[in-house]
């Protein structure tokens, strides 16, 4: 395993590796400069599914020499990079549409809470009286004795 | 005699003894009124021999012994009678009084009144035969005759701390024809002292309006008896032509003794006990028990001599010169505005110094007048009260003289009624008791005033009372507190004379029947009326009707006429119980519990046609009820607040709020793109080596 991983990382910063990887991803690159955001949330997203659509590419490019000139053919076939921009782009569509889909979620969740809150308060009302809704009113303590 | 009447009619219910009264009173519209439906007594024979001042003598028929002689005596309905007499005595006059046969309320010319019935006396008055027309007894028949019975009588009442304060000839009268058998008259029917002439009352409360004379007591007696001797003696009155000032005015310069007695065939041996039963100073003058020595022929003392300094020059008056404190403070009293004038001036205060020689004093009316200018900013009644107060340090035996009152301390209620029943202006004594005269006059007496127990007792309680206007203080609280035998003045009650919490509850009882719905049983003399006729605990009940919420209204007007009901042994009350239980909604919506509320209406009505006040009380003040209620509900108004906070919460769209979701939404789309791109490469490898 341990020399699994060794044979990786050596072949990945092979310079053909290196090649099909900053060609492919360049959108993640562009991202990472561009965001300013503190949990680098949109870099994340864009990158991982930036790379699903590179590493198909990089494990072929591997599987046939890891030669310069086949990352060269990789990196300039039109139809690889639009397979590996468009995981990018749906990265950016998963990072854009997410948390609209979260907000929306909570807002349901929130109107099934408020309609309980609120049969719950009906029912005390009908316990303790209309009174509970309004501010307390001072009371004196009973005279002793009355 | 209130508790006499109530204990021979009231039956175990108030409409029992509201119907006995009833038939009472129906009796009375009919013919003669009839007393207890026996004593009938009839109001076309006046019998003005037996008057006592301002209550009126009529003749009586027994029904149940045909040809008894009796008379009845019927109460002033202005004037308070003397209902603590009748009360410590329980109800029965001791031996050597006029036999008391009955005695209750009757209506009388559209007023309900006491009427005491007494045994007629056949002898008629002493004074109608002896001590006029030169018609005396000698001084062996005036110790056998006249002073033994009265003196044995005078004890009977004294064991019971009562003083008779009417002893004069014309109410002396011998029980039998042959005129063997003497009886002191009657002393309940009206204020102590107030139908006694002038010559009768000892100086000091001759001076007092006749309302106003006071209790008094034994020493008061043994005075008038005196005088009454001295007339029986002589065959005459020796002062009879002269005007009531002047008699005053004598008594104060000359003393008593010296005016009745001097000049005066008085016989030898009669000198001694004449000065002893005739001396000024109350504490010096002759006991019950030295007069008792006195008739059994055992040794006496003449009372001391307390000889005041006589000052080296007079002071000059209103046209007099006075040798006499006590005359000069009379003076001053009989003309507020140029006593103040003298005062202020310092001309008393020099006169005291250079003259008489007394710092002391003079000190004491240097401070007065210290005390009167400092006060004189807003106070109308400054200088009234700084003459007063002088007087009062001149001759503190007098009385309080004030706007033209003279009252003895403990005469203050009979008064007070006087005025109140009589024209209604009873402004005067309210202002006296606000300036806290009564406890000057108190604190005059100096240590001859340590004795004075009851006005120790009563003085500072009229003025605490007087100086809280709240319902069930004030005026109305004096009077109920000074005068036992007043009757309730609400006019819910009035036409019933209310002398006790027994008869206040059954004449509520009665009352109920044409209450409004909003109707309260209750005002500021029903208020005071409970709470001086109760052993005590009614100032919080007090402080609830005088609150300005219906419920404690309510709740407090239900409890002081439950503690009314519990003092008179639970009468039970029905349609005051009703009138109370359709008064409580505002109570039981205090109750926040629905459930409770529900429960408490169903008790209530439950217990309100029993008549008991007092379970009414239990239920609306059931303490653990109203805590568990309370404790409830605010927990039930913890949770509804919370949730409304909470649903404030969620329904505000607050732009943080969404901030954060967002950033949570961002967050799970990177962790999510993570996940799918492990996977993701994990299928294509496996793809790719399998």
């Amino acid at each position: 395993m341990l020399a699994a991983v060794v044979l990786v990382l050596v072949t990945a910063f092979t310079p053909a590796t290196l090649v099909v990887l900053l060609v492919g991803m360049l959108p993640t690159l562009v991202a990472a400069i561009a965001s300013r955001t503190p949990g680098h949330h949109a870099v994340v997203t864009i990158g991982s599914i930036n790379f699903i659509g590179v590493f198909p590419f990089v494990l072929r490019l591997w599987m046939s020499g890891n030669a310069v000139h086949d990352a060269a053919a990789v990196a300039t076939d039109l139809i690889n990079l639009v397979l590996m921009y468009g995981a990018a782009a749906l990265g950016w569509v998963v990072y854009l549409a997410m948390p609209p889909l979260v907000v929306a979620l909570w807002r349901v969740r929130s109107r099934s809470e408020v309609a309980a809150l609120r049969a719950r308060q009906k029912d005390l009302m009908e316990e303790w009286g209309e009174e509970l809704g309004r501010p307390p009113p001072r009371r004196e303590p009973t005279p002793a004795g009355v | 005699m209130a508790d006499s009447v109530e204990s021979g009619t009231v039956a175990p219910t108030a409409t029992d003894a509201a119907a006995v009264a009833d038939h009472m009173t129906d009796a009375a519209s009919g013919q003669a009124p009839v007393l207890h439906q026996r004593f009938e007594i009839d109001a076309r024979t006046p019998l003005p021999a037996f008057d006592n001042g301002t209550s009126r003598a009529y003749a009586v028929t027994d029904r149940l012994q045909a040809g008894r002689a009796l008379f009845a005596l019927v109460c002033s309905p202005v004037l308070p009678f003397r209902a603590h007499v009748l009360e410590r005595l329980n109800g029965s006059l001791p031996s050597g009084l006029l036999p008391l046969v009955d005695h209750g309320l009757v209506s009388w010319a559209g007023e309900r009144v006491p009427v005491l019935v007494y045994v007629r006396p056949e002898g008629g008055a002493v004074g109608a035969v002896y001590g006029r027309d030169g018609r005396s007894i000698a001084e062996n028949d005036i110790i056998r005759r006249i002073a033994t019975p009265i003196v044995r009588a005078l004890r009977g009442l004294d064991s019971s701390s009562v003083s008779h304060r009417n002893i004069r000839l014309g109410n002396l009268y011998f029980l039998d024809e042959g005129r063997s058998e003497l009886v002191l008259g009657d002393c309940v029917a009206g204020p102590p002292g107030m139908a006694q002439p002038i010559a009768s009352e000892p100086v000091e409360r001759a001076i007092a309006s006749p309302a106003g004379r006071g209790e008094g007591g034994s020493a008061d007696d043994v005075y008038a008896l005196g005088v009454a001797l001295v007339s029986l003696l002589l065959g005459y009155d020796p002062i009879a032509d002269t005007d009531d000032d002047d008699i005053i005015m004598a008594k104060l310069e000359r003393g008593s003794y010296s005016v009745l007695c001097e000049r005066q065939r008085v016989p030898l041996a009669m000198l001694e006990p004449l000065r002893g039963m005739l001396c000024d100073e109350p504490l010096a003058r002759w006991s019950l028990d030295e007069l008792q020595a006195w008739i059994s022929g055992g040794r006496t003392s003449l009372p001391r001599r307390t000889a005041g300094a006589r000052p080296a020059a007079p002071f000059a008056f209103g046209r007099k010169e006075h040798f006499s404190f006590r005359t000069l403070a009379r003076a001053f009293s009989k003309d507020v505005v140029r006593a103040g004038g003298v005062i202020r001036a310092g001309h008393l205060e020099l006169w005291l110094r250079q003259r008489v020689r007394d710092e002391d004093l003079a000190n004491r009316v240097a401070d007065q007048v210290h005390v009167a200018t400092k006060a004189a900013r807003g106070n109308a009644n400054a200088e009234q009260v700084l003459v007063s107060r002088v007087a009062m340090l001149l001759d503190p035996r007098a009385p309080i003289c004030f706007q033209g009152l003279n009252v003895m301390p403990d005469g203050i209620g009979p008064l007070l009624a006087q005025r109140w029943l009589g024209d209604g202006d009873a402004q005067t004594p309210a202002a006296l008791l606000q300036s806290d005269l009564p406890g000057f006059w108190l604190w005059a007496q100096g240590k001859d005033g340590t004795s004075l127990i009851a006005a120790h007792r009563q003085i500072p309680r009229l003025h605490f009372l007087i100086g809280k206007q709240t319902i069930g203080y004030g005026l109305e609280r004096c009077l109920y507190e000074t005068n036992p035998g007043i009757p309730c003045q609400s006019p819910l009650v009035r036409g019933s004379y209310v002398l006790t919490l027994e008869r206040l509850l059954i004449a509520l009882d009665r009352a109920a029947g044409t209450a409004g719905e909003a109707d309260l049983p209750m005002d500021r003399h029903i208020a005071a009326f409970i709470a001086s006729r109760s052993e005590g605990g009614t100032e919080a009940l007090l402080a609830a009707i005088g609150d300005a919420s219906r419920a404690k209204v309510v709740l407090g007007t239900l409890g002081l006429l439950a503690q009314g009901q519990r003092a008179c042994g639970g009468l039970a009350v029905p349609r005051l119980s009703a009138w109370m239980a359709r008064l409580l909604p505002p109570v039981i919506d205090e109750f926040h519990h629905r459930r409770t509320r529900r429960e408490v209406e169903k008790r209530i009505k439950a217990v309100a046609p029993n008549g008991l006040l007092t379970e009414l009380s239990d239920i609306v003040n059931d303490q653990d009820r109203r805590m568990s209620d309370m404790s409830g509900f605010m927990a039930a108004s913890a949770a509804f607040e919370a949730a409304s906070t909470r649903i404030r919460t969620l329904e505000s769209d607050d732009p943080r709020q969404i901030a954060r979701i967002q950033e949570a939404g961002r967050s799970a789309a990177a962790t999510a793109s993570i996940l799918a791109s492990a996977v993701a490469v994990c299928l294509i490898l496996m793809s790719h080596l399998l």
